[in-house]
């Protein structure tokens, strides 16, 4: 672990898109560290998984490099652990996305079709659900989604919501278990709010 | 609830960002990187780079990289030389959220089908640039061979099956003017597909864009060339669409 500013762990799995996320970090004044080896993310204090794509083919390329095990192995040992959009997903326990696949396992819940509309894709506003004092700034602020497959599960690992149309049934926005957290937006493509509340949740996760 | 989006088009061509007319006349404008760099710090919901003159050499990967390393914090769409799933993944990773594909929708579908498994559907947007004749008839237009005809069966296959998950609807002879987007065109594309559209060609006044984003289906607005030649022009469209759902910029805060 580092001393001074906060290391940034980015799993490099192959698989999207690393690049923005890596400069969003270094911008927000972290040090990043983009790796696929696990010696390399061990000195991360906190740890990022970005992800662009389908599922099937990032859950394949987690368990073909190893990562899959050792995230696994990351959260139990309750490192902070940060998942982006897909890599939000990645972190529940299975995905019907072209067919149905096992996840990573770490928050219970699955990933399913978002239904009518099937797309969610712009800026919406977060609703912070009770009880998540590190959200609660970003309240009402507007995030940048896109995505058409969405978290279901247990009320009680929401830690935010969004509607696509006024009064429609919520879509979970980001989901927490301890340490690890899951956004379904981009933070790193939100201007403003984005970036500070992803400030905030690598700053406390460094402070654990 | 889901945003109407305003997004920032910059134009580029042999690496250089150019104001274009109708895709047949161009003016220099710029370093690419400039533009796309005043579009982020004004407050664009999305900046769209449409690099014009990629044929077959695949996407301008040297010029998503420039754009890459500016840490842009808002939304990077890209079209031009897109052909297979390496291109999609590449692009991808050099930092873009969305690829605009254009011929290869006609030439290639197994391809787009690919890409949607490479990078998924919710990244892919169909541009379909379209010329309303004096008959009242729409025509999709290749812009390589200059060709105008019926939207393509193949097309109209994916926009149904929803192989892609906007459709960016370009008004071909509208482009690089400021005459306005000719609505009918929208209609032409809703009748083949409940997706979400985004409009671009001729778009500048306020009034013709707020007339536009009242339509339930349109997710959007593209405007070119009307936005480079004032500071804060986003912000200052926004100001004008008051009666439009949209999102208020608001920068980083620095600590």
């Amino acid at each position: 672990m580092s001393s001074g500013r906060l290391t940034v762990g980015i799993v490099d799995y192959g698989v999207g898109n690393h690049t923005s996320v890596l400069r969003c970090v270094r911008q927000l004044g972290f040090r990043p560290r983009i790796s696929p080896q696990p010696d390399q993310l061990d000195q991360a204090d906190v740890l990022l998984l970005p992800g662009v794509g389908a599922f099937p083919t990032a859950m394949e390329r987690l368990h073909a490099t190893g990562l899959a095990g050792y995230l696994q192995r990351a959260a139990q040992l309750g490192r902070p652990l940060i998942g982006i959009c897909l890599g939000m997903q990645l972190l529940a326990e299975s995905s019907t996305e072209l067919g149905f696949t096992p996840g990573l396992g770490l928050i219970p819940g699955a990933v399913e079709a978002i239904g009518e509309p099937r797309w969610h894709i712009g800026w919406n506003s977060l609703e912070v659900a009770e009880g998540q004092p590190l959200l609660h700034a970003s309240d009402g602020e507007v995030m940048y989604f896109n995505h058409s497959y969405a978290f279901r599960g247990p009320e009680t690992f929401v830690a935010a919501r969004s509607r696509v149309r006024e009064g429609s049934e919520p879509l979970v926005a980001a989901i927490q278990r301890g340490s690890v957290w899951g956004l379904q937006f981009h933070p790193e493509k939100s201007q403003g709010p984005g970036l500070e509340l992803l400030e905030r949740l690598i700053q406390a996760g460094g402070e654990r | 609830m889901l945003r109407k989006r305003l997004l920032g088009a910059v134009v580029v061509r042999h690496g250089w960002a150019v104001q274009s007319f109708g895709y047949r006349r161009w003016l220099p404008l710029g370093k690419p990187e400039c533009l796309v760099k005043n579009l982020d710090r004004w407050g664009a919901d999305g900046i769209v780079v449409l690099a014009i003159d990629r044929g077959d050499q695949g996407p301008d990967l040297g010029l998503l990289e420039r754009l890459g390393a500016l840490g842009l914090s808002t939304p990077l769409t890209y079209g031009g030389g897109l052909a297979t799933e390496e291109h999609a993944r590449a692009a991808v990773s050099a930092g873009c959220e969305r690829l605009i594909l254009d011929t290869v929708l006609s030439h290639d579908p197994n391809a787009v089908a690919a890409m949607g498994r490479a990078v998924g559907v919710q990244a892919l947007v169909a541009a379909l640039p379209l010329v309303r004749k004096d008959n009242g008839e729409v025509l999709h237009l290749q812009y390589t061979t200059g060709a105008q005809a019926s939207l393509p069966p193949s097309i109209r296959q994916m926009l149904t099956t929803e192989q892609v998950s906007e459709v960016l609807v370009i008004d071909a002879m509208g482009e690089g003017s400021s005459q306005g987007f000719t609505s009918e065109l929208l209609d032409t594309v809703q009748i083949h597909t409940a997706l979400p559209l985004l409009a671009f060609g001729g778009l500048a006044e306020a009034f013709q864009i707020s007339t536009l984003l009242s339509r339930p289906q349109l997710a959007g607005v593209v405007v070119g060339n009307a936005l480079n030649y004032r500071e804060h022009s986003i912000g200052n469209l926004k100001a004008a669409l008051t009666d439009q759902p949209l999102r208020l910029h608001r920068a980083h805060r620095d600590p």
